[in-house]
């Protein structure tokens, strides 16, 4: 369907005034996404090489904090002019990624210096929390605000996968995920889309790393508050769905109900695949389908990091998949033997 | 603005600039097909409750059989086991309609083969290293995925040949880890996944369906991971270094290239083609400036190379997807500086 006649079904319907599409400048078309995880990665590990330089060139750099600061807010202010100077060119962007990842480093690396070398790694990871949600705000670039995003999200779950504040951190961030999709027309409209499209990706991504790897940010023991992280992923799963079979007939709105409840009570033990499912279902409800297929890629990824997780035995592990297993074979039958002719 | 397709991106700019309300954008994504229909909502639900169901079971089976629980005796685990895969093999039987539910007792099937090979090892103390318990599953799970035709089943397959690979070199001589920069280990690699892609493009690939074109570029990521490796052992390992290490490298890159350029355009091959390209060609540069006693200048000009090349693959691989968009021939020859 083109521009075209996208207007003219619109008009049918009553969603616009005229049925001629506006004339709109031609703009290339974004990247695929798997250019923009090469542009990512590499501008990653470019940023890391010139910490490297740095290191070496500044004699002593790497214990001075005041010199690391005074070269960190450097690179963060050339990185911000060049995004804002050449938002367009791939060369400058990439350097302007390299450059903030390397004073996001030296950032850390002053704070932790500042601070004293005894102080908690909750609280430096606090802070680079803090410094990732500000950078998303003020970079004028989608990838940098993807891979900010996404640091924030694991650093803020770091920051405080001990204490009761990781409840809080997971509801949040779950629910936040919700709400901001169900905003996400309303703020792109508000000429917001800058920044929302990034942020939603990351935090979606942020997620499905948390998820796979939660579970191993307690070591050898069951995090404190993990179930409550389950319960409170699980509350964001419900209200998703309570927000997406809003014009559902009440039958089906019920089952999906009923089967979120029946799914989260039999993986209560596993976070991470409550967290897992719920950027699933979402990105294929967004039709965002690499996002769709990295969240199905995390399961099996999940699946091993669940394997080597060392608080829970393999027994319990076991009960954990099969009673998950079966509930889902169940939920596929029930759905095909009453609901599959649902769309027909 | 009215030619080609709409896609998310183009509503997202009418939103923005004020020409669709917020309603009119959702009423857009539906008319577009980018967010899915009921039938679409059907058709994924019933897949994903079936697949992760069999996943959930089957790795069920693996943890239970690894704890290795002294309540159940030695007949009835391997009962369970061959219960379960006998089970899997009759429903594959049986099963009628599109297809899933057989291709998803195939998956049980080839999932359940590895515990069964595990728990006879365990119980049997047979002596067999854990490449061969791998080799062993590939093998014996190799009629079921020829049997499936299906992507997600041979991407699984050919992990197992990988990690059965990779554990031979390990066991061997280094930790697993490390076989891709292993010259035997790369070479192996490179080999088997250069072996199977020839063939998987050029016959079998057609007969198999589902996950678009995930076996093969999940072997070219292993087959060019490979070849930077033999690169990388030229590079740093002096002792094994050999002049066939960077020859194979170099050839290996310039099949993929004229393969996936000349011949059937692929972007995302080609991504991965960029990919292993910058980190050999970064790592060539470190190289070179540490022998030189040029360490911080190593630094720079290694991070420089790979924003500048980064930068250069980014334009290049924008420009062939517009083309692969615009079905355009492949080979376009003005085009490769770009």
């Amino acid at each position: 369907m083109n521009a075209q006649e996208l207007f003219a079904a619109l008009h049918r319907d009553g969603h616009v005034g005229a049925a001629d599409a506006p004339p709109m400048a031609e703009v290339a078309p974004r990247p695929p996404w798997y250019v923009r995880v090469l542009l990512g990665f590499i501008g990653w590990l470019g940023g890391l090489l010139v910490l490297g330089f740095f290191a070496i060139f500044v004699s002593g750099l790497l214990n001075n904090a005041a010199g690391m600061s005074v070269i960190s807010a450097m690179l963060f202010f050339g990185s911000f002019t060049i995004y804002r100077i050449a938002p367009h060119n791939e060369f400058a962007s990439q350097f302007a990624l390299a450059a903030s990842i390397c004073a996001q480093a030296l950032a850390a690396g002053a704070f932790w210096r500042i601070t004293g070398h005894g102080i908690d790694t909750a609280v430096v990871a606090g802070f680079i929390a803090a410094m990732q949600a500000l950078l998303v705000w003020l970079m004028p670039n989608f990838l940098h605000r993807l891979l900010s995003t996404i640091f924030a999200v694991a650093a803020l779950f770091f920051a405080t996968h001990d204490g009761h504040a990781s409840v809080l951190a997971s509801l949040g961030l779950g629910v936040g995920f919700v709400m901001l999709l169900s905003a996400e027309s309303r703020l792109i409209a508000d000429g917001r889309h800058q920044l929302v499209d990034p942020v939603l990706n990351g935090l979606a991504i942020g997620l499905l790393v948390v998820g796979v790897g939660y579970l191993d940010f307690g070591g050898t023991r069951w995090l404190p508050f993990a179930t409550f992280s389950a319960l409170a992923f699980g509350v964001a799963l419900l209200l998703w769905l309570v927000q997406n079979t809003k014009t559902s007939d009440p039958r089906s709105r019920t089952a999906a109900l009923i089967a979120a409840v029946v799914f989260i009570a039999v993986s209560w033990r596993a976070p991470g695949l409550i967290a897992s499912t719920l950027v699933l279902l979402a990105a294929f409800a967004t039709g965002r389908r690499a996002l769709t297929g990295l969240a199905l890629l995390a399961l099996p990824a999940w699946l091993v990091a669940y394997y080597y997780q060392m608080s829970l035995t393999l027994l319990a592990k076991s009960g954990v998949l099969t009673l998950t297993g079966a509930a889902l074979i169940a939920m596929w039958w029930v759905h095909r033997r009453w609901f599959s002719r649902e769309a027909t | 603005m009215t030619a080609g397709a709409i896609d998310r991106d183009a509503i997202d700019r009418l939103t923005e600039a004020g020409h669709l309300s917020a309603a009119a954008r959702d009423a857009a994504l539906v008319q577009t097909d980018i967010i899915p229909d009921a039938t679409a909502w059907q058709q994924f639900l019933s897949r994903l409750f079936l697949l992760l169901g069999v996943l959930f079971l089957a790795a069920a089976v693996g943890y239970f059989i690894a704890y290795n629980w002294e309540v159940l005796g030695r007949f009835a685990k391997i009962g369970l086991i061959e219960a379960g895969l006998v089970v899997a093999v009759a429903v594959a039987l049986c099963a009628t309609g599109d297809g899933l539910a057989a291709r998803a007792a195939l998956l049980m099937a080839v999932l359940l083969t590895g515990p069964l090979l595990a728990y006879v090892g365990q119980t049997y103390q047979t002596g067999a290293d854990t490449y061969e318990l791998f080799r062993a599953w590939a093998l014996l799970a190799l009629p079921w995925v020829m049997v499936a035709r299906w992507r997600p089943v041979w991407c699984l397959w050919l992990l197992l040949v990988n990690v059965s690979l990779a554990l031979y070199v390990g066991q061997v001589w280094r930790p697993m880890a490390a076989s891709l920069v292993d010259p035997v280990g790369a070479l192996l690699h490179l080999s088997v996944n250069g072996l199977f892609l020839v063939v998987f493009e050029a016959w079998a690939g057609r007969y198999v369906s589902g996950s678009g074109r995930s076996v093969e570029r999940f072997a070219l990521a292993i087959l060019l991971a490979a070849a930077c490796g033999l690169w990388m052992v030229f590079l740093f390992d002096y002792r094994v270094r050999t002049f066939w290490q960077p020859l194979l490298a170099i050839v290996a890159f310039v099949a993929v290239w004229w393969v996936y350029r000349r011949q059937r355009l692929d972007v995302a091959a080609l991504a991965l083609w960029c990919l292993g390209g910058i980190v050999a060609a970064m790592c060539t540069m470190g190289k070179l400036l540490s022998e030189a006693r040029a360490e911080s200048l190593a630094f720079l000009l290694s991070g420089v190379t790979a924003i500048a090349l980064s930068a250069w693959a980014a334009g290049w691989l924008r420009q062939l997807h517009r083309e692969s968009l615009a079905g355009s021939p492949a080979s376009a020859p003005a085009e490769e500086g770009a």
